[in-house]
């Protein structure tokens, strides 16, 4: 960036400055087009939740959920937040009700800088919303289904496992994790690459704020610890790099697994005959993309669930769409019995699951993987739900009015590619000033996919994967990893990077060279202070030209 | 098109605050700079095959992402510059703002993609369609203009 001079520079970010917006790959994928829509599926629908008994006695020994299912978690949230909060949600069909009550559950101070949890309740979803006051940041409401707290076997529900915000620099200013607590929790510790933190409990939730993290850090695991003395630990399987391929779900969908009465022509009579039921696409607050080229002006919407956020329509008999906030999805209707839409939850850990069911089938279940089942709200033939991401596979399952099986289909969350982490072989040793020792031990390509594991002298054990495919940035820092007294950075490349150096504030430079596109090395004794240090990457080609640089931050925790 | 798809989810996962920054500073509008990332992520996904491996993707998903807030811009002009927060004074000067709005397209999305970005010029040619030299000489005199109005401004 030295072409741009300083005044432009600065003149520049006061301009426009960091966006506060969160990505939402949920919403991409409801802007694409039908074709590219995820395999019919089937479900059935009914009303409400069925909460079973097993688990739920678990955490009724814990202490509960009660005020969370049944209650109101922490305290009325203060009048300027609610109604900034309804203006965000209120201008649409596709949100929560507009009179849905905001809860302040924690308010905390991380140095010096203030950070509230909101919460909410709206039918059978449960919401949180955690907001920087001191940075400007927010996000946008994280979401998990009634069911998945009722059904908990854990004293603690993850709502955002681990998400960050980042300054105007894109350098991470707060990294955090927010969930729901049972009545009985008492303390909550976060292990994170950096070490182990006691995240903040009240108002049945839990929120731990890190203030500057470094590069790359990230939850590993969250442990629970109840007033009786018993513990839970929750592990998030976290890897490093491009993507997260590793860790995939090896669980069986659970549910029938056969359809005993089938319907023998699908179809959704009130769309074949042209009723206007339900309301048109004008009560929608669409943005410009779906008004314009994706969903049709004739098109009728149901609300299935009328404390949800996602509404559900139908043109004619051949198109299907669903709406959440001003996004929206949809595809050519199938002539199965059951039409089902996934979406992400773009960044927390539920999915939307929505789509129509054919006439005759009068109610529908989802069976996770768990062996839980829930019903789902259906009206008009058409039903939307959220689902926890850990409860796939699901199967979902359609009932006529007979109660027999009429339509049944499994649904899988979509991770991508799966790799596998055998067949690692070791590539070098890195020893830190303080006598750590780091084994790199790196995969073959597959899937155009190479992973990798270090394994530290400590105990630590990163495992990381990035793609091979030639796009992305040319250097790039997973992450920085503290192990004992020692801090080492871990990255990759791709070509024509053929050699780095890293780039100390004080003019030092520590030249490392690539191998497999990783590399790793450690901080010098002199960097190794808590005060939180920026330097560089700097990525060379065969020809010592500098393709890119990046930027890091560290610190050692006092 | 799974690999594809993936490699799109990880850009947009990895960039896409950097993509809003520059949608942002193109349209003027952080909605609709929004609505030009997602729809753009969306067009990408939907014409993966027209993604012909002749530049890097990135490249080519920041030409959708850029031609989707220009025509934001161009469809929608937005009435006034931006308003400052709580009746604070704004943080910029009010005639270098209005000179970098003034600023040709080319020159101020160029500006936009070398500032926020951190893209090359021959990234930010492969995104525009320009060569690496066209857009050397763009920057600079869209610097040039900017400095005059910077030279101009009083202390």
């Amino acid at each position: 960036m030295s072409d741009v001079d300083l005044p432009v520079r600065s003149a520049l970010d006061a301009l426009v400055p960091q966006p506060r917006r969160s990505p939402d790959w949920g919403d991409v994928l409801r802007r694409t087009e039908p074709r590219l829509w995820r395999r019919p599926l089937v479900l059935a629908l009914a009303g409400a939740l069925i909460v079973l008994g097993t688990a739920a006695g678990v955490t009724a020994a814990l202490g509960g959920f009660d005020s969370w299912l049944s209650g109101k978690p922490g305290k009325p949230a203060p009048a300027a937040e609610q109604q900034r909060f309804e203006a965000a949600n209120g201008r649409a069909w596709a949100a929560f009700p507009r009179d849905t009550k905001l809860r302040e559950l924690i308010r905390t101070t991380v140095e010096g800088k203030t950070y509230v949890l909101f919460g909410f309740r709206s039918g059978h979803t449960l919401c949180l919303k955690l907001r920087a006051i001191s940075l400007g940041h927010s996000t946008d409401p994280a979401c998990t289904p009634e069911s998945t707290v009722a059904h908990s076997t854990s004293p603690i529900v993850v709502v955002n496992s681990d998400f960050g915000f980042q300054d105007r620099r894109a350098r991470e200013s707060a990294e955090f994790s927010f969930g729901i607590a049972a009545d009985g929790v008492s303390q909550v510790e976060v292990r994170a690459v950096d070490g182990l933190h006691k995240a903040v409990i009240g108002g049945n939730a839990y929120l731990w704020v890190e203030n500057e993290p470094n590069t790359g850090n990230r939850v590993l695991a969250l442990t629970a610890h109840t007033a009786n003395g018993s513990r839970m630990t929750i592990s998030l399987g976290t890897t490093f790099g491009d993507l997260f391929p590793l860790g995939r779900s090896g669980r069986r969908p659970r549910g029938p697994g056969r359809v005993e009465a089938p319907i023998a022509h699908p179809t959704i009579g009130w769309a074949a005959r042209g009723e206007k039921r339900g309301f048109s696409r004008d009560r929608l607050d669409l943005n410009s993309y779906a008004r314009t080229h994706f969903v049709t002006p004739t098109a009728r919407f149901v609300k299935p669930d009328p404390l949800g956020d996602t509404v559900v329509g139908l043109d004619g008999t051949h198109r299907l769409f669903v709406v959440q906030g001003r996004g929206a999805a949809g595809g050519s209707l199938s002539n199965r019995a059951l039409n089902v839409i996934t979406s992400g939850g773009g960044g927390v850990q539920s999915a939307t699951v929505a789509g129509a069911a054919a006439d005759g089938i009068v109610r529908l279940t989802i069976f996770d993987a768990d062996g839980q089942r829930f019903a789902v709200p259906l009206r008009d033939n058409l039903f939307a739900t959220r689902v926890a991401e850990t409860q796939f596979p699901l199967r979902l399952v359609g009932y006529d009015a007979r109660g027999r099986v009429a339509a049944i289909e499994t649904l899988r969350f979509d991770l991508g590619p799966q790799v596998s982490l055998h067949g690692l072989r070791t590539i070098r040793h890195v020893t830190g000033p303080n006598g750590v020792t780091a084994t790199v031990k790196i995969g073959g390509a597959a899937q155009s996919i190479r992973c990798w594991r270090i394994g530290f002298s400590t105990g630590e054990a990163p495992t990381g994967c990035f793609e091979l495919l030639p796009t992305g940035p040319w250097v790039d820092v997973d992450l920085v990893q503290p192990a004992g007294r020692d801090l080492f950075v871990i990255g990759h490349t791709r070509p024509p990077i053929a050699t780095v150096e890293l780039h100390f504030q004080d003019g030092r430079v520590v030249q490392l060279t690539p191998t497999g596109r990783l590399f790793v090395a450690a901080i010098p004794r002199a960097y190794l202070k808590t005060a939180r240090q920026l330097a560089f990457a700097v990525g060379y080609t065969g020809a010592h030209r500098v393709k890119q640089r990046q930027g890091f931050v560290f610190r050692v925790r006092p | 098109m799974a690999a594809r798809r993936t490699e799109l989810e990880a850009l947009y996962r990895r960039r896409f605050h950097v993509f809003l920054r520059v949608a942002t500073a193109i349209a003027r509008d952080e909605q609709r700079a929004y609505d030009a990332v997602q729809d753009g992520f969306a067009a990408a996904i939907r014409d993966e095959r027209r993604f012909r491996e002749e530049g890097p993707l990135e490249a080519w998903v920041w030409r959708i992402v850029v031609n989707a807030a220009l025509k934001t811009l161009r469809d929608e002009p937005p009435t006034d510059v931006t308003p400052s927060v709580n009746g604070a004074a704004p943080s910029v000067d009010p005639e270098l703002r209005a000179r970098i709005a003034d600023l040709p397209e080319r020159q101020r999305t160029v500006l936009f993609l070398r500032h926020f970005a951190d893209l090359d010029y021959r990234s930010i040619g492969e995104a525009l369609g320009i060569s690496p030299g066209t857009v050397g000489a763009t920057l600079s005199a869209a610097h040039a203009s900017l400095r005059r109005t910077l030279e101009e401004v009083p202390e």
